[in-house]
């Protein structure tokens, strides 16, 4: 179906991995070995499986909820990070606003003016 | 108070915070300014007024009454909402007559906080999200560090690559989030983070962060309300920041303050669009770092006789003194008026006036009587109890069916009536509606009451038997029972029908 390579969060490779490793399995299956290896409620486990879906590294069938690996390990890319959760979370409303406005990464300019600032105080 | 008048004072309130803030914050404890932060916080979400003889408010205190624009707003937005004080009257029981009144401030306010309610929710939600699909992560030093720092709630470290600085969530099982780039061999480093977060856990800021939200989403019309937020969640990290240098020693300060520029190097930019505000932060904080200075006996003692000073004059209101009689509504008009005149001629004069009461008609035709009273006493009413009388055109009394939904109801010639209001000390009360009379002719849909006859009233007259106000005293009218017997079931010259209004009452003051 997809043989462009897939980006995928260390999160969804841990849910591919069941898949690698033990073959076509059941949702319930892949939740019940996450749950014992990473501590991860069931809920977590099929919300990544839906990404998987949606990313084409994953099939869907019934009955069951059969999941079935699309690509191989080899295929798989490393997602990059996604910085709005730390933006959004972080709890500082700084960020907050900053995920609303827009925000540039601090230039190095910036960087050693900060880091003369350290300086001078010291 | 109305939520306009703790908006209003919390505003005044957040604004001195932000002077002594600008001017102090190197040279006092950051936890100064959390106190003042929580004591503002304090001030928004609780409605309570607490009097204080240094309040701000006793010292610009005036009986002027709060200009129009605020009593229109106030009267429904607030009453409704922070107590539940609907601006209902008792006419509103009967759905189909009446129209129910909702002031559109109401709606706008409603909408307003649950859309940044929604907000908050979601955003967090789907962090939880993310956050749930964290792996776990061990090495020796982690382990160890989980060992020496023992708590009840037990803190677990784990990892993730969806973000990109380290970060706290959970209250009860909480859990120190780090980046999949960390140096986990970087022990320096991982001390000051550990450190940072678990002061974070250990106050429970999630928490009070938790609380500035729920301010924001209620205050959220009040500009100075979102810089308190903004404000307080920096100066979270500000107080964090001085536990973990107390912590590890003034010679710390120069690592720290690295390492968190170079925290920031590495974030990745989304958007080409500059913002100046987190950029002022970051500087904000490392200068606060670097200034970090030992707390002693002095400084401790500003600190204390600052956060007293400042709640005692903002978070208080004026007081109300028993000789005087003074006003503890928020006074915001002209400062300039003679005060000490009003105060007097005050003080001679706590009255309620009923303006009138007309027989009106809404667009359908459907009478109904529209009653105004006027609050001229130095407190809040808050409900009112009185009694109706109606009138024929010639001065007879009428029995009516004054409850006509209720078709086991009887008729009479009083009707006496309990109704929640809000009309602010010195205001005159505005509502539409009032209480709906029955007009068998233009009123088909209802079940057919008496003898299905139009409606007679074409005078009612209204007596207040009880009023009680905000501070929780209680008025009751002395001539009711006098009045009850001049008027109910008599014959009445019409001279004296049309000039029954406005009719006063002298509150003797206690």
């Amino acid at each position: 179906m997809n043989k462009e390579t897939v980006k995928l969060f260390d999160s969804e490779l841990k849910v591919m991995g069941v898949l690698w490793k033990e073959g076509d399995v059941p949702a319930k299956r892949v939740a019940d070995v996450l749950t014992k290896e990473l501590g991860w409620n069931k809920n977590t486990t099929y919300t990544l499986i839906k990404r998987c879906i949606k990313k084409g590294a994953i099939e869907r069938s019934e009955p069951n909820f059969m999941c079935r690996a699309l690509i191989p390990k080899e295929e798989v890319q490393e997602a990059e990070t996604n910085e709005l959760i730390n933006k959004i979370y972080d709890g500082s409303a700084d960020k907050l606003f900053a995920a609303l406005l827009g925000r540039k990464k601090l230039s190095a300019e910036e960087i050693e003016k900060l880091k003369q600032i350290v300086a001078d105080l010291e | 108070m109305t939520l306009l008048e703790v908006s209003l004072s919390g505003a005044v309130f957040i604004i001195a915070v932000m002077v002594i803030r600008a001017i102090a914050i190197n040279s006092l404890p950051k936890k100064t300014f959390l106190v003042l932060w929580e004591m503002v916080l304090l001030r928004l979400i609780i409605p309570f007024t607490i009097p204080s003889a240094f309040s701000i408010y006793t010292l610009i205190n005036q009986n002027t009454s709060t200009p129009a624009f605020f009593e229109a707003e106030t009267d429904n937005v607030t009453s409704a909402v922070a107590r539940e004080y609907f601006v209902m009257i008792q006419g509103m029981e009967q759905p189909t007559a009446n129209i129910p009144f909702v002031s559109v401030w109401f709606i706008v306010w409603c909408t307003g906080m649950i859309l940044l309610a929604v907000f908050f929710t979601v955003s967090y939600l789907r962090c939880l999200i993310e956050f749930r699909a964290a792996l776990p992560f061990n090495n020796v030093y982690v382990e160890q560090w989980i060992k020496e720092h023992p708590l009840k709630r037990r803190i677990s470290i784990k990892q993730s690559d969806r973000i990109s600085t380290p970060l706290t969530y959970g209250v009860l099982h909480p859990v120190i989030l780090m980046p999949k780039q960390t140096e986990w061999t970087n022990i320096e480093q991982l001390r000051y983070i550990f450190s940072h977060e678990y002061v974070h856990i250990y106050h429970f800021d999630t928490i009070a962060k938790l609380i500035a939200a729920y301010a924001l989403c209620i205050h959220w019309f009040n500009p100075f309300v979102w810089v308190m937020y903004i404000l307080f969640n920096r100066d979270i990290e500000l107080a964090c920041d001085e536990s973990v240098i107390r912590q590890f020693g003034d010679q710390s300060k120069s690592a720290y303050s690295l390492m968190l520029i170079s925290m920031e190097a590495k974030k990745s930019g989304l958007s080409p669009l500059c913002n100046n505000f987190s950029k002022n932060a970051i500087e904000e904080r490392i200068t606060a770092i670097m200034n970090t200075k030992r707390t002693t006996a002095i400084t401790l003692l500003s600190a204390c006789l600052i956060v007293l000073a400042t709640v005692s004059m903002f978070a208080t209101s004026a007081m109300a003194s028993t000789d005087s009689k003074t006003n503890d509504t928020l006074a915001v008009s002209d400062p300039k008026t003679n005060t000490s005149d009003i105060v007097e001629d005050k003080k001679s004069a706590m009255t309620i006036i009923h303006e009138s009461a007309d027989i009106l008609h809404y667009e359908d035709g459907a009478p109904y009587i529209h009653d105004i009273l006027t609050n001229n006493t130095d407190r809040t009413i808050i409900e009112t109890q009185y009694c109706m009388l109606a009138y024929s055109e010639t001065g007879s009394p009428l029995k009516l069916y004054w409850n006509f939904l209720d078709s086991s109801a009887k008729s009479s010639f009083e009707n006496i009536v309990r109704t929640k209001t809000n009309i602010l000390s010195n205001q005159t009360e505005e509502y539409h509606g009032g209480w709906s009379l029955y007009d068998g002719e233009i009123m088909e849909d209802f079940p057919k009451v008496g003898n299905g006859e139009a409606n007679q009233v074409a005078y009612s007259l209204l007596c207040l038997k009880q009023v009680v106000f905000e501070n929780g005293t209680i008025w009751n009218n002395p001539d009711y029972e006098n009045w009850f017997k001049t008027y109910a079931g008599k014959e009445i010259d019409i001279d004296r029908l049309q000039n029954y209004y406005p009719y006063e009452y002298k509150i003797e003051s206690d």
